[in-house]
């Protein structure tokens, strides 16, 4: 069954208040131009994002995002997040901070369809700290040992953008994968846009990343839907353009004409 | 506070090739050696080539790049370094080997406090931020599995050097680390662009390992926002970079100069500078 879709579809699709989720890692193959189409919704959405870096700012900055969980939110070499720290700062967004590990241990627990996973992680650290967290620590039913329980993250909603995809759903990522495999088994609906969409995906290494149809709902042909983050091979991180983007994107007019603009351009 | 910089009294290296060669020591043995700096990264590619061969070194951080050569520090790394990489590997590998202890790294922690406890959050309550960062990524789950942390902070200030940190996203030295029973995650070392520093394991204070130099120990204390433990005798000076280092820093590691992003004051638009260059590079 053909999977190929649009990307204005995918993101017509996604319901107000999803759970939404985005691949790849700070600046590195963001699905900018989905983040930039739904920031031009303006339709307000929770995000959970392990490794959050331009797309989650540009959604923030669009006044989208009713809550964000994370494990980081930074813009790499180019610094904090403008969008986040004023969302921190000024405007009392409703976040949850996690750690790399625990992030992982939830999303490993919604793949597994079980609540929680326990972790180690935890132990003497200030994010325990924090009132209403979905943290517990927990005595092991088996050992006795002192554990940390971590609910499950379920995406409804998981953007990705990838290489190359195939017609019937399958993905081919040639950098680093992050969590996307992960991310596209917990989450109910997955969206894929692509530099390419193939017949059959040919020639594969060892050291790319794929992503079964079984998990992916839609591909979409989306050529240069990384933006400006880095895409490997096709194009390393353009720092021109994302200090663009930096000097200008605390101001709420001008991200949502760069969001109605587009990703491409 | 100015007059501490090492380059003032010695031209014929950096403090950021100080801080390499410093940091290049931690990278031991067969482990993950990553690092949150770019000298601790050009670090890790130095013990690498002169050291350390048996360490795996990773494509700028991809996962997809996993064992790799050392390659030349630019800023997009996947680009270079990635076909050197004897295999691929992935996010849950790396916190498996995490969990297994084989990682070794620097962090670039915003504050570090007396105790060894470090901060790369928030500044301010975390619920209303004065700073908000960029949250406490791996940092809580090193600390419970990884024997040793190692910090680097490029610009040794009362602001960086704190009483006490605002948010622990790593716990120090002290009574809590004892009633949780935590041996894992030590601060092993930090390093800064004036010496070399560790941690009383009781959790009573910091003390001075090393200053870099023409850096003296006053010039350490006014720089540090809490008392140092007093030194125990004359303070070393640390060992500067060798010719073979240095060599190997300037020429094979680091010919863009990549490391001057961790100067104390980097020079304005050097991160557009090396982005133009590097963008020539790999076109």
């Amino acid at each position: 069954m053909k999977k190929v879709s649009s990307l204005d579809e995918m993101v017509a699709a996604v319901p107000p208040h999803a759970l939404v989720s985005f691949g790849g890692g700070g600046m590195v193959r963001k699905p900018m131009a989905a983040a930039a189409a739904l920031a031009a919704r303006e339709t307000p959405v929770r995000l959970s994002v392990f490794l959050a870096g331009p797309e989650v700012d540009l959604l923030l900055g669009a006044g989208a995002v009713e809550q964000l969980d994370y494990a980081y939110v930074g813009l790499d070499a180019l610094g904090l997040s403008p969008n986040f720290r004023y969302a921190r700062e000024k405007a009392g967004l409703a976040a949850v901070e996690w750690t790399e590990a625990m992030y992982i241990a939830g999303v490993e627990a919604a793949t597994r369809r079980v609540p929680f996973a326990p972790t180690r992680s935890g132990l003497g650290v200030d994010l325990m700290e924090l009132p209403g967290i979905p943290f517990r620590r927990f005595a092991c039913p088996l050992t006795g040992e002192e554990l940390t329980a971590v609910p499950a993250i379920a995406p409804d909603v998981l953007f990705l953008h990838a290489n190359e995809v195939d017609t019937l759903g399958n993905v081919r990522i040639t950098g680093d994968g992050f969590l996307d495999p992960q991310l596209a088994r917990a989450a109910s609906t997955v969206y894929v846009t692509a530099e390419r969409v193939v017949d059959r995906l040919e020639g594969m290494t060892e050291r790319e990343t794929t992503i079964s149809r079984l998990w992916v709902s839609a591909v979409a042909e989306v050529p240069g839907g990384a933006g400006f983050t880095a895409l490997y091979p096709e194009h390393p991180l353009d720092y021109a353009q994302a200090g663009e983007y930096v000097a200008h994107c605390a101001d709420r007019e001008w991200v949502r004409a760069y969001a109605a603009k587009g990703v491409p351009a | 506070m100015s007059s501490a910089s090492p380059r003032s009294s010695t031209s014929d290296f950096t403090v950021e090739e100080q801080v390499i060669t410093v940091l290049a020591d931690i990278y031991r043995g067969e482990v993950i050696a990553v690092s949150a700096t770019v000298s601790g990264d050009i670090a890790a590619r130095l013990a690498k080539a002169l050291y350390a061969p048996e360490i795996v070194l990773m494509a700028g951080g991809s996962m997809a790049g996993f064992d790799c050569a050392p390659t030349p520090k630019v800023l997009n790394d996947e680009w270079v370094t990635s076909p050197t990489a004897a295999r691929g590997s992935d996010w849950t590998e790396a916190f498996d080997f995490i969990s297994a202890g084989k990682y070794a790294i620097t962090m670039g922690p915003v504050q570090v406090d007396r105790t060894g406890s470090c901060n790369i959050s928030v500044l301010g309550d975390w619920r209303r931020p004065k700073v908000a960062m960029i949250g406490s990524r791996g940092i809580p789950d090193d600390m419970v599995r990884l024997a040793e942390m190692t910090f680097h902070v490029r610009r040794h200030t009362p602001r960086a050097l704190v009483e006490k940190v605002d948010f622990r996203c790593g716990l120090g030295f002290g009574p809590e680390r004892d009633r949780l029973g935590l041996t894992l995650g030590v601060p092993r070392m930090l390093v800064t662009d004036l010496g070399v520093f560790d941690f009383d394991r009781t959790g009573a204070g910091m003390s001075v390992r090393s200053l870099h130099p023409g850096v003296t120990f006053d010039d350490a204390q006014q720089a540090t926002g809490f008392a140092l433990l007093p030194p125990d005798g004359t303070v070393p000076t640390t060992r500067p970079p060798s010719a073979e280092e240095l060599h190997w820093i300037r020429e094979r590691l680091d010919p863009l100069g990549v490391r001057r992003l961790d100067s104390p004051k980097p020079p304005p638009g050097l991160l557009a500078e090396l982005a133009e260059r590097e963008r020539e590079l790999l076109s």
